[in-house]
């Protein structure tokens, strides 16, 4: 099975796919969750994060298990572990050329 | 006592995001905070608005609200909700300088725009299939009223008032303006998808366009229908060939000669001005004249016999050219529009002394109308003529028009 099928994921993208891997999560935890892996690095701004839970759900990457009162739970699909598992490949490649052309 | 509302003409489209977002974030440090938008106007709230205050624009992507878990999402981080924008965004402000910026990865924020982009797209093809059928069938319309007949074709060139081109270059501008607009989204959509945030546009546009434009065509319309409205000749004073100097016989007006009579239309001397920017101010002079002599008859004739009245008339149209090189096709155009139907019409060109050409046009048989032409310069007169007098001999009296 094909993971997602619109090319690499920005940063963004990639961490908030990653925050699913260990749980199913609502909004505001996956900002925490990508603020507390990158160490304040990679800041979601909302209108990020929701477009991006949109277009995942769209995409069928996660999908929305419950809701919580105004919070939403989503959690990832097999497809979106499939996307997420093809593009931590990519970036290996990614790394492994570069660190070939530098040392 | 000061005014709590405050309207404003919205300088810009609404596809100009970051500029309108821009244009707010200024008026906020004014404080002016925004209650009511769209294309046209925006109604501020004067006093409420908080200087340093961002405002953002979401589209709406067909949601009348947004939805609960994004408020939520969205308050959490310190933005609160402003309002719809004309149906295409949601408004969202934040006050507090800490609060993060709302989009931090452009090519989500392009994604973000997916929906709406794709609507421009729709929209501006269909508006280009609406645009072209609608420019096809004016020019349709054009060929059927001018009964497709290719010899006066030219005539478009100078007949097409200065009105009707005025219209045409205002829908070809604003057909302009409105894919121009419609760029700048679609512009700031690809690039968000590239990765890349482009600087907010600084093309603003007056929205008074609107109102100037409809403004404009509307003087156009009064002011065109007025100076096309014919004026009696005695109140006229642009030079034209008077009707009598090609006769023999001394001739009356109407009004002269019947002066208990109410006139009918068509034995009034009237003059018509026309403008196009071939030939800025042209005019058509319309003659008619009566012998004092009646007929045996009660009854007005052109062309002699003892039987009805002799009234000859003189139709002439007076180009002065802004392109000299146009004048013998004018000619030939005017002459064919003047052309009466069911006779068939024999050219001949001829050369005068002092002119560029004479084009003379008569009936098949011996019917009394007679149409030429004499041109000089940039300048051409076009006469139609019924009445007894040849005007092959006349040709220095009609040579004055274009002197």
């Amino acid at each position: 099975m094909s993971g997602r099928e619109k090319g690499p994921l920005t940063e963004p993208m990639y961490y908030v796919l990653m925050s699913f891997l260990g749980r199913e999560m609502c909004g505001t935890e996956i900002s925490e969750f990508v603020e507390q892996k990158t160490g304040g690095r990679v800041r979601l701004g909302p209108g990020t994060l929701y477009t991006l839970l949109a277009k995942f759900q769209e995409e069928g990457l996660i999908a929305e298990t419950s809701v919580d009162g105004r919070k939403r739970i989503y959690q990832i699909t097999d497809k979106g572990r499939t996307a997420f598992r093809e593009e931590l490949a990519r970036l290996r490649t990614c790394v492994d050329d570069g660190e070939e052309a530098f040392l | 006592m000061t005014l709590k509302n405050v309207f404003k003409l919205t300088p810009m489209s609404l596809y100009n995001i970051q500029g309108l977002e821009r244009w707010l974030e200024e008026r906020a440090d004014e404080g002016l905070f925004p209650v009511w938008i769209n294309g046209d106007f925006t109604q501020f709230h004067r006093d409420e608005g908080v200087p340093g205050t961002r405002f953002r624009l979401e589209a709406a992507n067909g949601e009348e609200f947004p939805e609960t878990d994004r408020l939520e999402l969205y308050r959490q981080a310190g933005w609160d909700y402003g309002g719809t924008v004309s149906k295409m965004y949601f408004l969202f402000y934040a006050t507090n300088p800490g609060a993060p910026e709302l989009h931090t990865d452009p090519v989500t924020r392009g994604l973000s725009l997916d929906w709406l982009a794709r609507q421009v797209q729709r929209a501006r093809r269909r508006m280009r299939v609406w645009r072209l059928a609608i420019l096809g069938l004016l020019l349709l319309g054009i060929l059927l009223a001018w009964q497709v007949e290719p010899r006066r074709l030219p005539l478009l060139l100078v007949n097409l008032s200065g009105s009707g081109l005025v219209y045409l270059l205002w829908f070809l501008w604003f057909w302009r303006q409105e894919e121009r607009e419609a760029r700048t989204l679609l512009g700031l959509w690809h690039s968000l998808e590239l990765g890349i945030t482009p600087l907010a546009p600084s093309r603003t546009r007056s929205r008074l366009f609107w109102p100037l434009s409809a403004l404009t065509l509307l003087v156009m319309m009064v002011g065109g229908w007025l100076y096309e409205q014919p004026v009696p000749l005695e109140d006229f004073s642009r030079p034209y060939v008077d009707l009598q100097l090609l006769e023999s016989e001394p001739l009356s007006t109407y009004q002269a000669l019947f002066p208990q009579e109410r006139p009918q239309d068509w034995n009034h001397n009237t003059a018509s001005r026309h403008f196009s920017f071939l030939a800025p101010s042209y005019y058509t002079v319309t003659q008619n004249l009566f012998s004092p002599k009646g007929g045996t008859e009660n009854g007005f004739s052109p062309f002699g016999g003892e039987e009805y009245r002799y009234s000859p008339d003189l139709t002439g149209v007076y180009f002065h050219l802004t392109v000299p090189a146009l004048a013998r096709m004018t000619a030939r155009a005017q002459m064919a529009q003047l052309e009466l139907a069911n006779f068939t019409w024999h050219y001949e060109e001829r050369q005068a002394p002092g002119l560029d050409f004479v084009l003379l046009a008569q009936t098949e048989h011996d019917t009394g109308f007679q149409l030429v032409s004499v041109a000089k310069g940039g300048r051409v007169a076009v006469f139609r003529y019924a009445g007894r007098e040849d005007l092959t001999s006349r040709l220095d009296v009609l040579a004055a028009a274009v002197a």
